[in-house]
């Protein structure tokens, strides 16, 4: 509970610092990733949920939202990190045709399982029902976009750790760490598919990933503002 | 891998160190707890005992070699080979004295403006180790510790070799034990049975040839660090312009 605003806070915190740059129109598409995965993990907290859930025309349609706003920051973000690292097979796979049905496929697939659930009241996830398997399943699923979208990218990540530049070894490393914990938390996801005890882990897990990844971002950032000073 | 603290305690006590943990530590400079730690699972490195030679006032290289694992290597001969003398010198240094060939007098005009840095210099371990390979040395090395190539080269890059590996690599070379060791800075040249000024006559008796040969090697390596420096650096820009 008190994670999940800690790392809406640190989420929100680093896409504000790129708020100025964006409107001067400075990478619109890693900023507005920023702010959509801000946005998504904002809505699952428990308050901002209910009050905005009761806005919506039907019960849980939140949740639906931030997941859509979760793989949309994640597409996006996967975009930019495959072009950073200049690696054109991987963004095709991310972005491309074949990324385009990745993402709609998990989506649809998450919509029709929300649709097969019966959920017992308002709650991020449906985590109140996680005795019913079809949402268990409508939770792992979810976490199989994100775990997609970094198998594709590890690879080329990890090789910049080995970079001789700080600011390309410190990104790379935020970024693996991030990725291989949105693959641990598929793997967590899988494990709650049997015991649902496992859940509040995974949650644990994907907060923090969030956190690496951002943290990446935003040395990548201050790294570029720290070199445009110097050159003046 | 490194050197029993039963033995370790021995030695130091006949060399006139104390022999508790903590005055001992005090007197090589390292937090007790550390070299506690080490006395405890009865490992002490090999860096250690150097360190702790020095303070007592003995040869290094006689203090290691009165540790039974390296006790076959007493009164072998260190004096490095005429190759493995040339491979720790750096692409400056045979710059002046090639210099100095092609216009007589640089070498005495530039001496106060470079002096000759010792070991360990980075790449200084590869080239010792391109210096005494008696021809497929990698793969001898992968096989005796059955890692990768690649990990090998990588070890040797780093540079990661613990001083027993060095050692090791110095006896399957067939060259003298000291000198992996003094490549990797663990001794100091002179500890290793260099003469003073060894690298300096080298330089003045390469023949014209041998002297382009290397600085051609060393210009080739400088040249493949610089384009990996500016690989690094557009990668790094690319990264921060991209998602920054």
């Amino acid at each position: 509970m008190t994670i999940a605003f800690l790392v809406v806070a640190v989420l929100a915190a680093l896409a504000l610092t790129r708020l100025p740059g964006a409107i001067r129109g400075r990478n619109p598409i890693v900023v507005a990733s920023a702010f959509t995965v801000a946005l998504a993990f904002a809505l699952i907290t428990p308050p901002v949920y209910e009050a905005v859930d009761r806005l919506l025309p039907f019960e849980n349609a939140t949740d639906l939202l931030a997941k859509l706003l979760l793989f949309t920051g994640l597409l996006l973000a996967g975009t930019q990190v495959a072009r950073a690292y200049d690696a054109p097979r991987t963004l095709r796979l991310v972005s491309g045709l074949p990324g385009a049905l990745v993402f709609v496929a998990v989506f649809v697939v998450e919509v029709l399982l929300f649709v097969a659930a019966e959920p017992t009241g308002r709650a991020a996830d449906l985590a109140v029902d996680l005795d019913q398997g079809v949402v268990r399943l409508y939770s792992t699923v979810a976490t199989a976009y994100p775990a997609y979208i970094f198998a594709l990218l590890l690879p080329h990540v990890v090789r910049g750790i080995r970079s001789s530049r700080t600011s390309a070894r410190v990104t790379s490393a935020l970024l693996t760490a991030g990725g291989a914990l949105a693959l641990v938390r598929f793997a967590i996801g899988l494990v709650t598919l049997g015991v649902p005890g496992a859940y509040p882990v995974g949650q644990v897990v994907s907060g923090l990933a969030a956190v690496l990844v951002a943290a990446g971002l935003a040395t990548a950032f201050f790294a570029r503002m720290l070199r445009g000073r110097a050159a003046r | 891998m490194s050197l029993p603290s039963g033995e370790f305690r021995a030695w130091a006590e006949s060399v006139g160190l104390p022999t508790a943990a903590l005055p001992l530590a005090r007197a090589l400079g390292v937090s007790r707890s550390t070299l506690q730690a080490q006395l405890l699972r009865g490992r002490v490195p090999e860096a250690q005992v150097v360190a702790a030679a020095r303070v007592a006032g003995v040869a290094p290289a006689d203090a290691l070699t009165s540790f039974d694992r390296y006790a076959d290597l007493a009164g072998r001969p260190t004096a490095p080979t005429p190759a493995e003398v040339l491979a720790q010198i750096e692409l400056a240094d045979a710059l002046v004295v090639l210099l100095d060939r092609q216009a007589p007098g640089s070498r005495d005009a530039l001496a106060g403006v470079r002096d000759q840095r010792d070991p360990p210099l980075p790449g200084s371990v590869r080239t010792w180790i391109d210096a005494v390979d008696p021809g497929g040395l990698r793969a001898t090395l992968a096989e005796r510790w059955r890692i990768a190539p690649s990990n090998v080269s990588a070890a040797i890059n780093t540079p990661k070799l613990r001083p027993s590996q060095l050692i090791e690599i110095a006896l399957i070379a067939g060259t003298s034990w000291t000198g992996g060791l003094a490549a990797a800075g663990v001794l100091t040249l002179e500890e290793a049975g260099w003469r003073r000024g060894a690298r300096s006559d080298a330089l003045t008796r390469l023949s014209d040839v041998d002297l382009n040969d290397l600085v051609a090697d060393r210009l080739a390596a400088a040249q493949r660090e610089a384009r990996r420096l500016a690989a690094d650096t557009e990668q790094a820009h690319r990264i921060q312009d991209t998602l920054g």
